[in-house]
């Protein structure tokens, strides 16, 4: 494992959608999609030790991913959140941040401005 | 992930397919990052990423005449439909998506990456043969 990489935990509902960003962001030298889940059941299963930042889009088929920022931290201190998400409002901002994700993003932003995101959400550690 | 990731090497020709991606501009990141996944595992294509409205869909289907078109519904006729190859792509992961090649229509329900590839595959098929026809 290279310790410069930053380790990513990938968890989006759309199945086309979370592996093409999956496949971008393996294009990044510095960045590794280590594991995708596509609902709160399959990120249950994984074992979470190790993730350096979840990339979270809450709007899972079987619950709100908002409860996986404490799980994740429960679980790895070390891992720090970004929550991105179509449906941003006030609201959904103050549960991330309340939660202790370290920024939340909508998914129109440009997907270069995202993985910047995902670095200076690794750095902030 | 069901389909093929990697291009097989029958796929492979001269002719350089076009791809149209459309999807709503809420939907920037995945629509970028899913260009760049084509683009990666099929690069002998030229894909093309556009987001606003009806009307720029059909404005770029004209100019680009793309042999596949992935976009969001709801998708106008003419001249969208009368491409070799459609996925109406729901970004709605609990809604199906309709794939429509050549004649061959279908649903699926929360497609997976390969499930689009594939359908890159089989669209290029397509696109060798008329163009074979076409001597």
């Amino acid at each position: 494992m290279d310790k410069d990489r930053k380790r990513i935990l990938l968890v989006a509902a759309h199945n086309a959608f979370r592996e093409s960003l999956a496949s971008r962001l393996s294009q990044e030298e510095d960045l590794e999609v280590a594991w995708q889940a596509g609902s709160v059941a399959d990120t249950r299963d994984i074992h979470l030790d190790g993730i350096d930042v979840a990339v979270i889009d809450p709007l899972l088929p079987d619950g709100d991913g908002m409860v996986l920022i404490r799980e994740v931290s429960v679980a790895n201190p070390n891992a720090l959140a970004l929550v991105f998400s179509p449906r941003l409002d006030q609201a959904v901002y103050n549960q991330a941040l309340g939660a202790g994700a370290v920024d939340v993003l909508p998914t129109d932003t440009p997907v270069e401005d995202f993985i910047d995101a995902i670095r200076r959400t690794g750095d902030s550690g | 992930m069901n389909g093929r990731l990697h291009e097989p090497e029958e796929g492979r020709g001269t002719a350089k397919m076009k791809v149209l991606l459309a999807l709503e501009g809420e939907y920037r990141t995945y629509m970028e990052a899913m260009a760049a996944a084509i683009r990666e595992f099929r690069p002998h294509m030229e894909v093309v990423a556009i987001s606003g409205s009806l009307e720029d869909l059909e404005a770029e289907t004209k100019r680009l005449e793309p042999q596949l078109i992935i976009c969001s519904p709801p998708v106008p006729e003419n001249p969208v439909d009368e491409r070799l190859a459609l996925i109406e792509l729901s970004p709605d992961s609990a809604q199906s998506t309709n794939f429509r090649v050549g004649e061959r229509h279908w649903q699926s329900a929360n497609p997976t990456l390969g499930e689009i590839l594939s359908v890159v595959d089989e669209t290029k098929g397509l696109f060798r043969a008329s163009r074979e026809q076409r001597g």
